[in-house]
């Protein structure tokens, strides 16, 4: 018996689909180990994008049953997480944008206040405080380049390809959220 | 040395990483919740399918527990068992992780004696221990190549509590530190590390130039990781203590037990679990989370939460937390020292998940702090007395703020 799961992009869960050549337990246990090796460091990345732990924990689980449904899709396991850091990116947006299960699920529960804010008493520093928050008031695709090149420390173009623009877009981005966090820090001084 | 908005940002951004610790992360409880609520036979496939990925968050109801507790606030204690602030007889000073800081503090007064800042190359501050008393160990890591190494150093406290000799013991440490013990010669130390990605800890003993390793790999449901931020080490420092948590069969809400370990630090390299005795697993009805070892080694103090929703971090619930001390050699209960009650939810205090009240000791007078707070309590393990302690907070435009107190030596 084989198993694939629904395109459907907001779809929780995951549905049998008996036609394909995949048995269950080998996807189980290979997004089971891929878990085990980047669950953490993503949700760690997700943090950076979102602010607190329980949204990134959201986004990630969303990521990795996003992979599950289109397990078919993404065949060669070395691409496996460039695409879960892909759909981070692109849950932690959709979170931003009000978009989404997650965003839905927000108003369900109390969110804790994001990590870089005095009142969580979650980072030492005032600095790193100041400098986080300024971060969080770029635009997004601002936000983005700067997590993916300065926490993953990812090349440009493997932030290009998690970005889907081009390597000297990655550049021009990088330069100008750079500026504009070099300015509001000045502003907030 | 200049430092660019490039390295800033690379150090905040490491710092938001490692607020994240693998104890902290839920399982999957919406999804089960949602799937149950349905109950078609589409939601009980994804429930089945989400199993596997809940339990590889190594995630389990003890630390959910763990994580409803919120940081120990004056007043939130029992009423009839605290009396005035009071000065420390037990340890002269105090050494705390406050705002990137190593802060020195004279116990029980708001007089600091000392700064020291982190050492140059990035390092930060991780967690501090105390040796004998005038001589403390401390951990920094610094982050480069996506991973985090780690470095071990040796200051001492003049008699007036100033920090001097600060010496580098060791570098090149793989992973970040997360908890820290050191016998009382200091000539035995005792670490918990964490790489950035990976979510199995290493339980480290240095002594001299030798080192030993144990750990306990995740293997799905039901079994046991370690709990970072937990680990003391007896006087002498033959043996560890640390706690476990065990993740549940489902990899949801399912209740499982802490437990807390005894350690021969003579045991050969290997599992963690397989090599130790097991102590206890705390009061009935209740999760423990946090452990700490008496200088001999005959007892170890526990700290521990009644039994709720594993999930109760997040839904504001009040919570309790109980001392008690167990016998290490039958894991019989000695005594329940102290429950304070009518500690504020998570969501009103703002306490992060995971900031669970932690101890420290200090001959017969333990402290028990939670991170945020300006608060610990000093317990007088022979008479059962409370004592509400300042400790050393941000002093920032004139008001005090709350900082990461992760941790703290005396």
């Amino acid at each position: 018996m084989g198993m694939s799961f629904s395109n459907d992009p907001m779809s929780t869960g995951v549905a049998l689909d008996t036609e394909s050549g995949l048995s269950p337990g080998s996807a189980e246990d290979a997004i089971d180990a891929l878990y085990r090796e980047h669950g953490l460091g993503l949700i760690r990345f997700a943090v950076t994008l979102t602010g607190d732990q329980q949204t990134a924990e959201d986004v990630v689980q969303d990521a990795f049953l996003g992979l599950h449904r289109n397990w078919d899709q993404v065949r060669d396991p070395a691409s496996r997480p460039a695409y879960l850091r892909t759909a981070v990116v692109n849950g932690a947006r959709a979170v931003h944008r009000g978009r989404g299960r997650i965003k839905a699920r927000r108003h369900l529960v109390q969110r804790e206040p994001p990590v870089w804010s005095a009142e969580a008493a979650a980072i030492d520093g005032e600095d790193r405080r100041e400098l986080l928050a300024a971060v969080a008031r770029l635009p997004e695709h601002q936000r983005e380049v700067l997590a993916l090149k300065f926490f993953l420390d990812l090349p440009e173009a493997e932030i290009a390809q998690t970005l889907g623009i081009r390597r000297g877009t990655v550049s021009s981005r990088t330069a100008r959220a750079l500026t504009a966090l070099s300015r509001q820090l000045q502003e907030h001084k | 040395m200049t430092t660019t908005l490039e390295d800033r940002l690379r150090d905040a951004y490491q710092a938001a990483a490692r607020t994240v610790r693998p104890e902290t992360i839920r399982p999957g409880v919406q999804y089960h919740r949602a799937a149950r609520a349905r109950s078609t036979s589409r939601s009980q496939r994804r429930f089945r399918m989400f199993a596997p990925l809940a339990a590889a968050a190594a995630v389990v109801a003890v630390i959910g527990t763990a994580i409803a507790v919120p940081h120990l606030v004056a007043g939130s204690s029992h009423p009839a068992t605290v009396t005035a602030p009071a000065t420390i007889s037990a340890a002269p000073f105090m050494a705390e992780l406050a705002s990137s800081q190593l802060v020195i503090q004279q116990a029980g007064t708001t007089r600091v004696t000392g700064l020291i800042s982190p050492p140059d190359g990035g390092y930060t501050w991780d967690a501090v221990a105390a040796a004998r008393g005038t001589t403390f160990i401390a951990a920094a890591t610094t982050f480069s190549d996506r991973e985090y190494t780690s470095a071990l150093y040796e200051f001492v406290l003049s008699p007036d509590g100033k920090p001097s000799h600060l010496m580098q013991l060791r570098s090149g440490i793989p992973g970040d530190i997360s908890a820290l013990a050191a016998s009382q010669d200091g000539h035995r130390i005792a670490y918990v590390t964490l790489g950035l990605s990976s979510n199995v800890p290493t339980l480290s003993v240095i002594t001299g130039t030798a080192t030993r390793h144990w750990t306990e790999p995740l293997a799905g449901p039901g079994s046991t990781g370690l709990v970072t931020g937990s680990l003391s080490i007896t006087a002498d420092g033959s043996e560890l203590g640390f706690a476990t948590f065990t993740i549940p069969e489902n990899g949801g809400t399912v209740r499982a037990g802490g437990t807390m370990w005894l350690l021969p630090v003579s045991s050969a390299p290997g599992s963690a679990t397989a090599r130790s005795h097991k102590v206890t697993t705390g009061p009935a009805d209740s999760s423990p989370y946090e452990t700490i070892l008496s200088a001999d080694g005959q007892a170890m103090y526990v700290l521990s939460s009644p039994s709720t929703e594993p999930d109760s971090a997040h839904s504001g619930r009040t919570s309790s937390v109980t001392l008690s001390a167990y016998s290490t050699a039958d894991g019989t209960l000695l005594r329940t020292i102290h429950t304070w009650t009518g500690i504020p939810d998570t969501a009103t205090t703002g306490t992060m998940p995971g900031n669970a009240p932690s101890m420290t000791i200090s001959g017969s007078q333990l402290l028990v702090w939670g991170i945020g707070g300006t608060t610990a309590y000093q317990v007088d393990l022979v008479s059962g007395a409370i004592k509400p302690v300042w400790v050393y907070s941000l002093h920032q435009n004139g008001k005090y703020v709350r900082t990461q107190s992760s941790s703290i030596a005396w």
